[in-house]
């Protein structure tokens, strides 16, 4: 059913799951300066995964029947609800277990449920959004949030040097993402991508010098929101200083949204140019993987091991993009959704062993978890199996990875030496990953060791949720794979798309 | 039928941790090896399919958008393994029960519930027909011989064992993996078979080089050959019983069955023979020399495995039919005799407590029939007739003289068979029938469940060189045909004639004789030679995970950077880099205006003064200066608008200007004003580099657009429809409040957003633990002359920014700049008299004005929306008001909305910047 975005219930359809998050983030705002004195902050939990809910029903709702649209300033299709549910899901954990934090360690403000709920409708913003215009307005609620998220815990110097890192360099990397708007607007006339798209595939020597400069200073941009090599400097401290469910919801959420409009707008706008950015993103990803796992590997931090790590991902799914193919999208999906599980499902580990108040964990702490608490040593070997990517007992990682790697060597342009370096690295990620395995399951348990805190319920849920799907997605993939293929996004080609005269309306009216 | 049997094989190995609980201390291992006991059986029943050259094939659909079949096949060589895995297997699980009898439960229900999934991984492994399968079963028998090895993981020498197994086999597994891709990607599909029977294809291909390199570091670290054989020695850290099963009779040789099946890729490929029988022959000799060196008696038997698993391997390099022949006979003579000795090992060491062969002694006498079952299988090792050893022996030489190979080989072989012979005799002997009285007591007797295994797998290798026939017709024939691709035409027997083989045979007991005669004498030599010790390749691993672990700190201490100001500098460089990089990778040269354009004087004098202004704030140590610096530029950037003939943004730029100047100055009050420098000269001057590049790119990126013929467009269209659709001259805000408004609702929501976040971080509640809602402080009187300007300067800017928002639809103005002027207007009320005055005068809370001002603005689409059914499309009505003319639309509701939003998120950050620098 083909929807007209220039009628604004149609508008307002299209946007239904971000409206609902938004106004559900607003809604709990109120609740929570009004609530009485000294309330369980539960039920401001409660509602927000409950709103999650909901916008989750009204995407399957659209996707079940089917609703389309023009290249409108929005998009509408399936990769915008595939990407919107795999954000949802992060945002869902997420909140879990920051209620618990908020309850056991720190007294984290009731606001942070609220603030959550805007980036996740900022995320959803940017992973719909076929208008630069819109792309910049959904990193920008997005990054706002997360900016507080990641200094919300007030007492701890840390979290707040993490916040005003990430402020500060946030802050400049999307003034290099505006210039990059600006320059592309200025070349082609346009912000919607397809417009975009086609007044590149239309000029007939390539890209003017303007589109060029406008292209790099895109990618520095997205390559710093995704955490890319050398743009990464900010994910270890960021993530180590902030409270974990806001690293958790870091880690995944928000690399999901922006891969998701990374790739929107490098497939959708940038398509027919291809082979010219081609060459930069290789590189960008080469050196991701190869950094990203090289540095994790001196790690003994458990949160900044997980931020090397999340960054080395960053790499993998990179190539992903750099396919430049609709199943390289569809595979970028899949495995942004066993990434999701498995990264949010670390962190919720790293939480629940964590005593009160944060301190940066080593993991050799971990020692003999498995003989205090099999449950989670099973469960973490289970994330890390599934971040290496290890066959059945990694569950899903590994077919994320295998399907990273099919898209990678069928794409019309064989990315062999990309995949074969993704092989490699992931080899050495084994170095820490199974590291984490080996001091759990094999070393003792100190005799004087400090016994670990019980897990709050919440998290003792996420948990084993996350571990139960990852296993068992990992034995049945296909219905996740069907899901990821039918979320079709279409590169722009040099030749593909006709330019309609409704692509190069600017107005969103 | 093979889909369930794996099945059941799985569901038996998850069933036996609790099973194993419940049948306590004597049942455990009897009980449970009714798994693999029913399996074989269930084999056996293949057996008449098998020997008529039947395959067996299953095929389910598992994940067939990735083309990943979970499809299964049985030929003659996978039922070879099929047997041996489940026999072998179920003797091994009785053995264990007993070997843990004394253990607790749980540590014997977990042992026998990892014995069982390896072998459910091991038979997914020799079945899969998907190399993918083929991958996951081959990753898994990796992870339960790392959960064995580190069984017993107290001690720090397993657990680093156990993580050098995992190391080294999972990650050549990877390798296998990436030639799995590669020949996915080369032929289109995953079948084993197919895959093989385009190995031709797969050789000519241009990716045949590196998918044999995959298969042949898979295999080699799987199968330990040189130079990734030092795990295997240490893994003798597992259990026996583990030992006995994966590292002797089946996991190790995994690789040669997968070299085997790939034998005609090997083949095909130049060079492929070379590499495989020079590996091989490397690691016989290794393996061979090491025996000799060994102390422990696991060791010995370990490295005497090293040396067959290289003869094997070289039998899979040599071509010719007598080849496969005997890499058949041999694995599986291997298997049996090798299988019984890690058995009897394993009771005495258990009885004795003793791990080194020149402690034990005189054992005959108090474990008796473990001492028969060793010399069974010791003879075959040794290769005398009539054992399996012997025939197998035959068949291994026969090869050789057979293949196109020349001398080496036989040398080696010759060599290592010798040695092969000693350690067959120095493990038996020396513990059992030799050094009377050295042990006087054992702890236990001999149980019926230690020697099961033994005497089972010894008599079966003596009666399969005797009663040859159904072997020879099932299981021999069979897998032969399917290694080498036809039919052999193969007998096993005993007496051949006097053959070169036999003569050959001859020698190898021979030298085999003098070598154990000679034994402890050569061993001392051979151990005191302390520079073999340091040519070990595990210091080589060793190394290599120093080297990486080195790397990688190197690594993170340079890119890593902790100071905000290093990473600042990577984004800056490295954006710089990106833009050079696509401008060579595209292949243009960034536009140059054709013709110079004129500079005028008043903007000269403006950028002069700019330029300064940035001069300024770079160089100026003091916090202050270098702000008062950059609102220099700011105010020249203003003006500049403003020559341009942009008076809107000129307006918006100058009230931003001032309020950054106002805010940051509330901040610095909370900070020293002379800060000391805190960079080092050098510092400053790649900053400096760095910054004049950033500033490059911009001017390159300016005079780029400059040059491009301007587009209108996008300008024509506004500028004609502004006021016939929308009734404003002005048409920035037109374009703001009406054209793209959502766009700007939804920027709305980001100030009042901001808002929030600003009052949650600085404002009173985030403070609360330290004692409740602390009071704003009192006011402040702040300089005289500030006091004096105030009430002058509150009043023009609060008119102004009125006047601003309500003209801004046709003049120059909107609700943007009046929101700012207005907070300006508070911002100095701040400033002379504190906060406490100025939040008097506002009387309202900053959040509350800035949602106010975000539902008006929502609110000032919905009457557009009743009307036409169209979201912000704005209405307008024509009234008289005391005899002027007035059109007001709501347009200005929407304009008044962001002015309250604007208002309140910078007074929201303004009052908590000043309590913050007031405290």
């Amino acid at each position: 059913m083909p929807l007209d975005l220039s009628v604004p219930a149609s508008l307002v359809t299209a946007l239904l799951p971000d409206l609902i998050v938004m106004g559900g983030a607003m809604a709990l705002l109120l609740w929570g300066v009004w609530r009485p004195e000294g309330a369980s902050g539960r039920p401001v939990g409660v509602g927000a995964i409950g709103v999650c809910l909901a916008a989750l029903a009204a995407i399957a709702g659209m996707a079940v029947q089917g609703i389309t649209a023009g290249p409108g300033p929005i998009a509408i299709d399936n990769f915008r609800w595939a990407t919107d549910a795999v954000i949802l899901v992060g945002t869902i954990l997420s909140i879990a277990l920051a209620d618990d934090y908020g309850r056991r360690a720190e007294p984290v403000a009731v606001e942070s449920h609220a603030l959550t709920l805007l980036a996740a409708s900022g995320m959803m913003l940017l992973a719909g959004a076929r208008d630069l215009i819109l792309v910049f307005l959904g990193i920008e609620v997005m990054s706002v949030a997360v900016y507080v998220l990641a200094g919300i815990n007030r007492r701890s110097a840390r979290s707040a040097e993490a916040a005003l890192k990430y402020f500060l360099l946030g802050a400049f990397s999307t003034a290099f993402l505006l210039y990059g708007v600006a320059l592309v607007y200025g070349a082609t006339g346009a912000t919607n991508l397809t417009a975009i798209g086609s007044a590149l595939a239309a000029s007939p020597p390539g890209p003017g010098s303007m589109a060029v400069i406008g292209l790099a200073l895109m990618l520095v941009g997205f390559a710093f929101k995704v955490a890319a090599a050398p743009f990464h400097m900010w994910t270890p401290d960021v993530y180590d200083g902030a409270p974990t469910p806001f690293t958790a919801f870091m880690a995944a959420a928000v690399k999901a949204a922006a891969f998701a409009s990374f790739a929107r707008v490098f497939m959708e706008g940038f398509g027919p140019v291809f082979v010219r950015w081609h060459s930069v993103l290789w590189w960008l990803a080469a050196l991701t993987m190869v950094l990203g796992n090289l540095i994790a590997l001196s790690q003994r931090n458990l949160k900044r091991m997980l931020a090397y790590s999340s960054i080395a991902h960053a790499g993998y799914l990179l190539v992903a993009l750099v396919t430049n193919t609709t199943e390289g999208a569809a595979a970028m999906v899949f495995y942004l959704f066993a990434y999701t599980l498995a990264t949010v499902g670390a962190f919720a580990v790293v939480m629940a062993l964590a005593e009160g108040a944060e301190r940066p964990q080593d993991v050799r702490e971990w020692s003999g978890l498995f003989s205090v608490r099999p449950l989670l040593a099973i469960a973490m070997a289970v994330f890390m199996l599934a971040l290496l990517g290890f066959p059945l007992a990694g569950g899903m990682g590994f077919f994320a990875k295998w399907y990273l790697l099919q898209a990678a060597l069928k794409a019309p342009a064989p990315q062999t030496r990309l995949a074969v370096l993704l092989v490699i690295t992931s080899v050495i990620s084994a170095g820490y990953y199974l590291y984490v395995i080996m001091v759990m399951f094999m070393r003792p348990r100190p005799a004087d060791a400090a016994p670990f805190p019980d897990t709050p319920a919440w998290t003792r849920s996420v948990i084993v949720g996350a571990a139960v799907l990852l296993l068992a997605l990992g034995l049945y993939p296909s219905p996740i794979v069907r899901w990821a293929r039918s979320s079709s996004l279409q590169p722009t080609t040099a030749t593909g798309v006709p330019s309609t005269p409704e692509a190069l309306r600017i107005t969103a009216r | 039928m093979l889909s369930t049997l794996l099945a059941a094989s799985l569901a038996g190995s998850c069933a036996a941790w609790p099973l194993g609980r419940l049948l306590g201390r004597r049942g455990a291992g009897w009980g449970l090896a009714l798994v693999p006991a029913g399996l074989f059986a269930a084999f056996l029943g293949f057996g008449p399919q098998v020997a008529a050259g039947r395959t067996v094939t299953e095929r389910l659909a598992w994940v067939p958008s990735l083309g990943v079949d979970f499809a299964l096949r049985l030929d003659g060589f996978a039922y070879l393994f099929c047997l041996l895995v489940t026999g072998v297997g179920a003797l091994v699980v009785v053995y264990a029960g007993a070997y843990f009898a004394e253990r607790t439960a749980s540590d014997r229900a977990r042992f026998l519930a990892l014995l069982l999934l390896f072998m459910t991984a091991m038979l997914g492994a020799v079945l899969a027909d998907d190399l993918l399968l083929l991958f996951l079963f081959w990753e898994m028998t990796s992870v339960v011989s790392f959960l064995l090895i580190g069984f017993d993981g107290g001690s720090p020498s397993a657990r680093r064992s156990a993580l050098m197994s995992l190391r080294v086999t999972a990650g050549g597994g990877l390798a296998l993996l990436a030639a799995v891709l590669l020949v996915g990607a080369s032929l289109g599909t995953y079948s084993v078979a197919e895959a093989v029977a385009r190995a031709p294809e797969l050789a000519r291909g241009p990716w045949a080089v590196p998918i044999l390199g995959g298969i042949l570091v898979g295999a080699f670290t799987k199968s330990a050959q040189f130079p990734f054989h030092f795990w295997l020695p240490n893994a003798m850290q597992a259990p026996t019983p583990a030992s006995a099963y994966l590292h002797s009779a089946t996991m190790v040789k995994l690789g040669v069955y997968l070299l085997a099946r790939f034998e005609p890729l090997v083949g095909a490929v130049r060079g492929g023979r070379d590499v495989v029988i020079g590996v091989a022959l490397a690691t016989m000799l290794v393996g061979a020399f090491q025996a000799i060196r060994a102390e422990n008696y696991k060791a010995v038997l370990a490295y005497s495995t090293v040396a067959s698993l290289g003869i094997l391997v070289m039998l899979v390099g040599l071509d010719g039919p007598m080849a496969s022949v005997a890499a058949v006979g041999f694995l599986l003579a291997h298997a049996l005799y090798k299988a019984t000795l890690f058995f009897c090992a394993g009771t005495v060491i258990h009885a004795t407590g003793l791990t080194k062969l020149r402690q034990l002694g005189g054992l005959g006498r108090l474990l008796p029939v473990t001492a028969a079952a060793s010399l069974l299988a010791s003879l075959s090792m040794a290769g005398l007739p009539p054992f399996l050893g012997f025939v197998s022996k035959e068949f291994l030489f026969e090869a050789q003289i057979e293949s196109s190979w020349e001398a080496a080989p036989m040398a080696v072989a010759v060599l290592v068979n010798a040695v092969i012979v000693g350690v067959a005799g120095v493990v038996t002997l020396r513990p059992f029938f030799l050094g009377r009285g050295r042990v006087r007591e054992v702890k236990h007797r001999e149980v019926p469940g230690l020697l099961v295994g033994p005497v089972a797998l010894a008599l079966l290798g003596l009666v399969i060189s005797l009663e040859p026939a159904w072997f020879d017709r099932t299981v021999l024939r069979p897998a032969v045909a399917a290694v080498y691709g036809a039919p052999v035409d193969v007998q096993v027997g005993l007496w051949h004639g006097v053959t070169p083989m036999l003569l050959l045979s001859a020698v190898v007991v021979g030298v085999g004789t003098l070598l154990f005669v000679y034994w402890v004498p050569i061993h001392r030599r051979l151990r005191a030679e302390t520079l073999l010790d340091r040519v070990e390749a595990e210091h080589g691993y060793e190394a290599l995970l120093r080297g990486i672990e080195a790397a990688a700190a190197g690594v993170a201490r340079r890119v890593q950077r902790a100071d905000l100001r290093a990473q600042l500098a990577t984004v800056v460089a490295a954006a710089c880099a990106f833009v050079g990089w696509g401008l060579l990778a595209a292949g243009v040269v960034p536009r140059v205006p054709a013709e110079p354009l004129a500079v005028r004087a008043g903007a000269a004098v403006a950028g002069a003064v700019g330029l300064g202004g940035a001069a300024a704030a770079a160089r100026a140590p003091p916090l202050l200066g270098a702000l008062l610096g950059t609102g220099l530029v700011g105010l020249v950037a203003a003006l500049l608008f403003l020559t341009n003939g942009a008076p809107d943004l000129a307006l918006t730029q100058f009230a931003v200007e001032s309020l950054l100047v106002v805010l940051l100055t509330a901040a610095l009050l909370a900070l020293p004003l002379a800060a000391p420098p805190t960079r080092a000269r050098a510092a400053r001057g790649r900053d400096a580099a760095l910054a004049t590049a950033l500033a490059a790119v911009c001017f390159v990126a300016v005079l780029d657009m400059s040059a491009a013929e301007p587009r209108t467009a996008v300008a024509d269209f506004f500028g004609a429809r502004s006021y016939t659709e929308a009734f404003g001259r002005n048409v920035v805000n037109v374009i703001l409040v009406d054209f793209r408004g959502f766009d700007t609702l939804g920027e709305t929501t980001v100030i009042a957003l901001a808002a929030v976040i600003a009052w949650s971080l600085l404002g009173p509640r985030g403070r609360a633990a330290d004692g409740g809602d602390a009071p704003d402080p009192p006011a402040r009187p702040g300089p005289f002359v500030l006091r004096f300007a105030t009430p002058a300067f509150y009043w023009l800017l609060a008119v102004l920014s009125a006047v601003v928002l309500l003209r801004g639809h046709n003049e120059i103005g909107g609700g943007f700049v009046g929101g700012l002027t207005a907070a300006l207007a508070f911002a100095v009320v701040a400033l002379a008299y504190g906060v406490g005055r100025a939040r008097g005068r506002l009387r309202w809370h900053p959040l509350a004005l800035a949602g106010t001002g975000l539902l008006l603005a929502v609110a000032s689409g919905l009457p557009g929306l009743a009307a036409h059914g169209d979201y912000l499309r704005h209405l307008w009505i024509d009234a008289e008001v005391l005899g002027v003319a007035v059109k007001q639309g709501t347009t200005l509701l929407f304009d008044l909305g962001v002015y309250l939003a604007v208002l309140g998120a910078v007074l929201a950050f303004l009052f908590g910047l000043s309590r913050e620098a007031e405290r």
